[in-house]
């Protein structure tokens, strides 16, 4: 047996089984990011309601979910909720663990995001007559997206590799199809090397894309230098 | 000491106004009464209360006491003779459409261009058809000479173009009244006059309006009358050409004196 056969690795690489589970991984992690957006930003703006209730669920929410482990969240749906009566399908499971573990850090990049517009912009908005509504959808909402784009999108990429764990609930997702192969052939290297490099596409893509938006919006924001520089600095001591 | 403050044809009046924040107190019983279309500049030391009175006129902040109207209208209560009541959020939205304000930090949106910050409000809080509100803010644009800029983002503008258009997006709302809280002390000198003949062209058309501000040049010619303000209370209050040349006050002289210093050593 060779060490390296480029024949597996090209075969591999469009093995339907292979592009099966690549389409999961991706779909999963759209799916599960867009509803963790949704509901940290949900999270997120009942944290910002100013009383001792609301902020006491923020902060309980945030450290349970950030504090339980993703791998024992998916087997607790899986497994444990049936001993509740509650019987939930392997891909009901899987979207839900991943929903619910990603959601206290998307809360938290919107709380952020948010209170990082300054309170003038509140205070001009009010004075022209915009009432609270108006205001946090044309106002404030547009500008906190803006900083929130660069850390979501680290979050993309950590969600992306977090879908490999729903293979432990025998979700066949990319890393779960890979390991099915390698049972038909015995060639690990060749199918973990294709599963790399579609991680590290799928990676690569939506860097172009969070890019093109960022890009988009550099006329009128000012901080992306700046932020730049500041990174750079840090790095460097 | 008190200067004359009811007046029968007054349009701006403020009556015993307290503002306290927990327990300091920021405003301690200040009136003032204002005709419509005069001009009057709000003078005094740091601290002295003027950005919270202004942002008490405009109900940014909610006063503790007092009445504030503004023609016939209440501003921000409803003082009746069984007492107070604070307004509606919706209702101070309304009133706060009517009354410009214009901030030392311009505080436009970054994320708009000059154009759609100038017709914000017409737009968001209006609901005015695009085409109109546009047409609207290209003439407020013409109106404080950046016609040109209309498409530039606020970080592509000068402080000064900035505040110019700051200007219009206030106007753009055809307020009763218009408040300035130091509109030039953000700019560099050389910005600072373009933005000062704005604010002149806008006291010409007739807008009755109050300026806070530390250019005495500009509220010894533009203004009508002159309020100095120390510690949270109206100290003196007259025609300009009085208070700022011959001031009745002891604080209000050393007052003025001292800017001219700083503006001797500045020049
Ligand atoms: N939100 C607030 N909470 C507590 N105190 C405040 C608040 N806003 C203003 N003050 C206080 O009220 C006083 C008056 O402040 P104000 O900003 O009105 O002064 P000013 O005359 O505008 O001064 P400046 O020339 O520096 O702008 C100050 O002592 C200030 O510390
Ligand atoms: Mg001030």
């Amino acid at each position: 047996m060779n060490v390296w056969d480029w024949s597996v690795f090209f075969h591999n690489l469009v093995h339907p089984t292979i592009l099966t589970g690549l389409w999961t991984t991706i779909w999963l992690t759209l799916l599960t990011l867009f509803l963790a957006i949704v509901l940290g930003t949900v999270v997120a703006l009942i944290g910002r309601i100013d009383s001792f209730l609301t902020r006491g669920f923020y902060q309980g929410y945030v450290a349970f979910f950030r504090a339980t482990p993703l791998l024992v969240q998916l087997v607790f749906l899986y497994s444990a909720l049936p001993q509740m009566g509650i019987r939930l399908s392997v891909v009901e499971a899987a979207i839900i663990g991943l929903m619910l573990s990603e959601s206290p850090y998307v809360a938290e990049i919107v709380r952020s995001s948010l209170s990082a517009v300054p309170t003038a912009q509140w205070e001009a908005s009010r004075a022209i007559g915009m009432r609270p509504l108006t205001i946090m959808r044309f106002i404030v909402f547009p500008q906190a997206l803006r900083i929130a784009v660069p850390p979501l999108g680290n979050e993309f990429v950590r969600q992306l590799k977090n879908t490999s764990l729903v293979s432990v609930i025998s979700m066949t997702e990319l890393f779960r199809a890979t390991d099915n192969l390698t049972q038909a052939n015995f060639r690990v290297l060749e199918a973990l090397s294709v599963a790399t490099l579609y991680y590290l596409g799928a990676t690569a893509i939506w860097t172009l894309l969070q890019n093109a938006f960022e890009k988009r919006n550099s006329r009128w924001f000012a901080d992306t230098g700046v932020q730049k520089t500041e990174n750079l600095k840090t790095t460097a001591v | 000491m008190t200067m004359a403050t009811d007046s029968p044809g007054a349009f701006l009046q403020l009556r015993d106004v307290v503002k306290a924040y927990g327990h300091y107190v920021a405003l301690k019983g200040v009136s003032v009464s204002v005709e419509k279309g005069q001009a009057i500049a709000l003078i005094g030391p740091s601290g002295s209360g003027k950005s919270t009175l202004l942002r008490c006129i405009n109900t940014l902040e909610t006063i503790s006491s007092g009445t504030i109207m503004v023609g016939d209208e209440e501003i921000g209560a409803n003082t009746t003779s069984s007492g107070r009541k604070k307004l509606s959020e919706k209702v101070l939205a309304r009133q706060r459409e009517e009354i410009g304000m214009v901030f030392q930090s311009f505080n436009l949106f970054p994320h708009m261009t000059a154009l759609d910050n100038v017709t914000s409000g017409p737009r968001l809080v209006r609901e005015q058809d695009a085409g109109k509100a546009r047409k609207q803010g290209m003439e407020l644009l013409a109106r404080v000479g950046l016609a040109d800029k209309a498409e530039n983002f606020p970080r592509q503008l000068s402080g000064g173009q900035q505040q110019r258009v700051a200007i219009a997006r206030a106007l753009a709302m055809q307020p009763r009244i218009m408040l300035f809280d130091e509109p030039t002390s953000a700019l560099d000198p050389e910005t600072v006059q373009e933005v000062l003949n704005v604010i002149r062209e806008v006291r010409d058309s007739g807008m009755t309006m109050l300026i806070a501000t530390h250019e005495m040049d500009f509220a010894r010619h533009a203004s009508d009358r002159t309020i100095f303000m120390e510690a949270g209370q109206i100290v003196e209050q007259g025609a300009s050409s009085k208070v700022l040349f011959d001031p009745e006050t002891e604080r209000c002289r050393q007052f003025l004196a001292g800017l001219t210093g700083v503006e001797a050593t500045t020049h």
